[in-house]
């Protein structure tokens, strides 16, 4: 090859790369964009706005804001049953979603065991609890208090060990403390622009 | 074929250049399917985006999903260089940089793609291996430096996304690389026994193919050689060919001429039997041009007695000259056999037939030097040349009368004889009581130009053209000699295919005439003897066949002419004139010769010597008539 091929080439291959490792960039920049999160209702709240989203006394309550269309949160399923497989009957699981139809998500959740569904058409739960991002994840201890908000995976759809999921983990099997702040990756529960 | 040190170099050069090529063909074939694969990437990356994740949603509002336009942008740009690279550049090491850089960031999208399932993590050793196939162990290297490179970035900035954990321990990376590099160890392994084995076998090609062009070199000088010697071979093919067509020709012109300088050798002979009955046809024509006139211009003057003597006489003459005919015809018919020049043509031949042929083309050369047996038993016919064989006869007969001593013919034989040996051949002897041959000369007288006669008398040629006609024929010559007893010839000749179906015919004895008057006439032939006896009818004639007989008469009667032949056998003219000498010289001045041809030496000499006229076969009946009355008045002078 030429001198002013190969220099040809390595400006070829050096644009290249650095688009490439831009669109990459572009993509991690994506993965660990979180959602938008609001403070969560900091007790369970004596009207959730779901007939049947009611807490269990005798245990602590994980409670999952799902929007059943979106792709994203189908890893804080699979992270939930994961969570599930993990602490079993210790938890009373509520899985909420927002929105018109069940959707995929719904499908795939209905599977898992020991996990109660709810649709939350108008979205009133969810404003309840304060959630605005779909995999927004609450416990609340036995006695209603919120113990941990946040999300349960490491990135936008990704699945895998993560902070929150961890924190979960060690407040139901530990005791230990409380938890939350972990970052929340998954569609917008609401419409845009409404409040 | 061994190796030499220059084809050792050769190998080792070639051998490089076909592992070169080996590995050219492994780049191209390697790039090609990863630019397929890249293509294939790419489609499935926006499979897999469009099946799991079409859509961004926002409450109820949706949207082409991030996921989609990466699968389609970020997945086109990862697979357009190196597919552009690996179609345009397959060999290049750079596409195949590009390529591992290209695949293991491959890896990490389809991992983003599929939400981090640590199933797609498989992608990772899959396109490692993958890397292998292009047999060079360079390739892994920034392919696993982009692993390592990806894992440390995002060790420090996003545990989680790599290890799971949000604060691994600083180390975790290179239990990730330890990993891959425990792959890549493997596959390094693989790649280098890989190149081990395409040297091998290029080597392995290489002398093949070396030794192979050797063989091939050393087989075109072997043709050129062969050729070489072919062409060699064809030209003296050739030239053995027109020698030997020359041979031919002159082996036939060599047989030709052998065997008409045979029928010269004879020819006095031959002439004598000729003259001898053209002598008697011209004088008994003579005769009756002399007598038919007076017959038809006045037979009535004529006696009735004497007109029956005449006419008796008339009826003689004629038959006469009819004989002498076709004695001469037969001689002719005789020369015509052995005058054939044409291609050797053989039929189922009667040997005794030709050998009485032969025997009388030879026969005056024979009568003055000895007797003639025959002794020819039938034998089975001989397929043959008739010419040929009787040219052999001939030969061998010439040699036998050459062979015995002059002047006693009562002590000397030529003896003929035909048999049947016991495996059913003909068997010819020509026997003669002549000198013998010597040992020494024994073994070489088959030999061509070989002989012993004085210049001018024999061309060597006799004997070894006997011995290749009777070999031709599958036959057999040999002789026996003893000095001063003799030699015979044994010719022994297969039978033809049709042997036992011929029959044999025996040989007729002549008839014989005597008549005696005041003239004497000594000739071996009766027709000669009567022919004169009718020229001379106004003579006395007495007449006598033989020398002896002549003497006997000579003694008891007085002859005014004594006209006598000069070859006859037992007593020639010459000898019968000798004897005259000492018993009654007077006599000599009575004799007038007459001979057919004075074709030896010694005749010729002879005639010098007597100085008189001689009468010459063919004689008129004037001629004759003249030269007696010539004599008789140079007797009567006398």
């Amino acid at each position: 090859m030429r001198i002013g091929g190969r220099a040809a080439l390595a400006a070829i291959v050096s644009v290249w790369l650095v688009g490439v490792l831009v669109g990459t960039w572009y993509v991690w920049q994506y993965k660990t964009r979180p959602g938008a999160v609001a403070r969560s209702a900091t007790s369970w709240p004596d009207e959730p706005g779901i007939s049947g989203l009611t807490r269990d006394a005798t245990r602590p309550t994980l409670l999952v804001f799902i929007h059943p269309e979106c792709p994203c949160s189908r890893a804080t399923l699979r992270e939930l049953a994961r969570l599930l497989t993990q602490l079993g009957d210790r938890v009373a699981t509520h899985v909420v979603f927002t929105g018109w139809n069940h959707g995929e998500n719904w499908d795939f959740a209905s599977q898992l065991k020991g996990i109660t569904l709810h649709l939350d058409a108008d979205g009133v739960a969810a404003k309840r609890f304060g959630a605005l991002t779909s995999g927004h994840t609450m416990f609340y201890d036995g006695g209603g208090a919120l113990r941990f908000s946040g999300g349960i995976t490491a990135a936008r759809g990704h699945e895998g060990d993560s902070a929150g999921r961890a924190q979960i983990t060690a407040l139901v099997l530990r005791g230990q403390g409380t938890g939350g702040g972990t970052p929340v990756f998954g569609c917008a529960l609401r419409d845009a622009g409404r409040p | 074929v061994t190796a030499s040190v220059a084809d050792r170099e050769r190998i080792a050069a070639r051998a490089q250049a076909l592992v070169e090529e080996d590995r050219d063909r492994v780049f191209s074939r390697t790039s090609r399917m990863f630019a397929w694969l890249m293509i294939a990437q790419w489609l499935a990356a926006i499979g897999v985006a469009l099946i799991c994740s079409p859509w961004a949603w926002e409450g109820r509002e949706r949207a082409i999903h991030i996921h989609v336009w990466l699968a389609a942008g970020l997945g086109g740009a990862l697979s357009a260089l190196p597919v552009a690279l690996t179609l345009t550049q397959p060999r290049a090491v750079s596409t195949r940089y590009v390529v591992a850089v290209a695949q293991m960031l491959w890896s990490g999208l389809l991992i983003h793609l599929t939400g981090g399932r640590i199933e797609t993590h498989f992608h990772v050793f899959g396109s490692l291996t993958f890397l292998a196939f292009y047999r060079d162990w360079r390739v892994l290297v920034p392919a696993t430096v982009v692993v390592a490179a990806d894992h440390f970035v995002r060790g420090l900035a996003w545990p989680e996304s790599v290890y799971g954990l949000a604060a691994p321990e600083w180390w975790r990376f290179l239990e990730h690389a330890f990993w891959v590099a425990f792959i890549d160890f493997f596959l390094v392994l693989a790649t280098l026994q890989s190149v081990r084995e395409m040297r091998r076998t290029g080597e392995r090609t290489a002398e093949a193919e070396v030794l192979s062009e050797r063989v091939v070199e050393m087989n075109s000088e072997l043709e050129r050689r062969v050729q070489d010697r072919t062409s060699a071979l064809e030209a003296a093919n050739a030239g053995l060919a027109s020698s030997l067509a020359e041979l031919r020709h002159a082996q036939q012109q060599l047989l030709l001429a052998d065997r008409l300088a045979a029928v010269g050798r004879l020819s006095a002979g031959i002439a004598h039997e000729i003259n001898n009955p053209l002598a008697y046809v011209t004088s008994n024509l003579d005769y009756l041009d002399e007598q038919l006139p007076a017959l038809i211009r006045d037979p009535a003057s004529i006696a009735h007695a004497d007109i029956e003597t005449i006419g008796q006489d008339v009826k003689g003459a004629i038959d006469e000259a009819r004989q002498g005919s076709e004695r001469v015809r037969r001689i002719v018919a005789d020369l015509k056999m052995f005058a054939r020049s044409d291609e050797e043509q053989r039929e189922d031949v009667d040997l005794p037939d030709i050998l009485e042929t032969s025997i009388k083309m030879v026969m005056n050369e024979l009568r003055h030097r000895g007797r003639l047996v025959k002794q020819l038993d039938p034998v089975p016919p001989v397929h043959a040349d008739r010419g040929r064989l009787g040219q052999v006869f001939l030969n061998l007969l010439i040699n036998a009368a050459q062979a015995l001593p002059d002047g006693d013919p009562d002590a000397n034989a030529v003896t003929v004889r035909t048999c049947t040996d016991g495996q059913g051949r003909a068997v010819v002897e020509i026997r003669d009581t002549g000198v013998g041959i010597p040992p020494e000369v024994r073994d070489r007288i088959f030999d061509p130009f070989f002989t012993t006669k004085p210049v001018g008398v024999g061309t060597g040629l006799g004997l070894s053209i006997c011995h290749s006609i009777v070999s031709a024929l599958g036959g057999d010559i040999a002789v026996e000699s003893e000095i001063g007893r003799g030699t015979v010839f044994r010719l022994v000749l297969p039978p033809s295919a049709a042997a036992g179906r011929a029959t044999i015919a025996g040989p007729i004895s002549p008839a014989r005439a005597d008549h005696a008057r005041r003239i004497l006439i000594v000739d071996d032939d009766p027709l000669v003897l009567s022919s004169l006896r009718r020229i001379l009818q106004g003579d006395l004639v007495t007449v006598a066949r033989n020398g002896a007989h002549a003497l006997d008469l000579l003694r008891r009667n007085a002859f005014d002419v004594i006209l006598c032949d000069l070859m006859m056998p037992e007593m020639t003219g010459m000898e019968l004139y000798a004897r005259l000498e000492s018993e009654a010289p007077h006599l000599r001045r009575r004799v007038l010769f007459m001979t057919g041809g004075a074709f030896t030496l010694q005749a010729r000499q002879f005639l010098e010597r007597i100085d008189g006229p001689w009468l010459q076969k063919p004689y008129t009946a004037n001629q004759v008539r003249e030269l007696v009355a010539a004599k008789r008045a140079a007797a009567l002078a006398a």
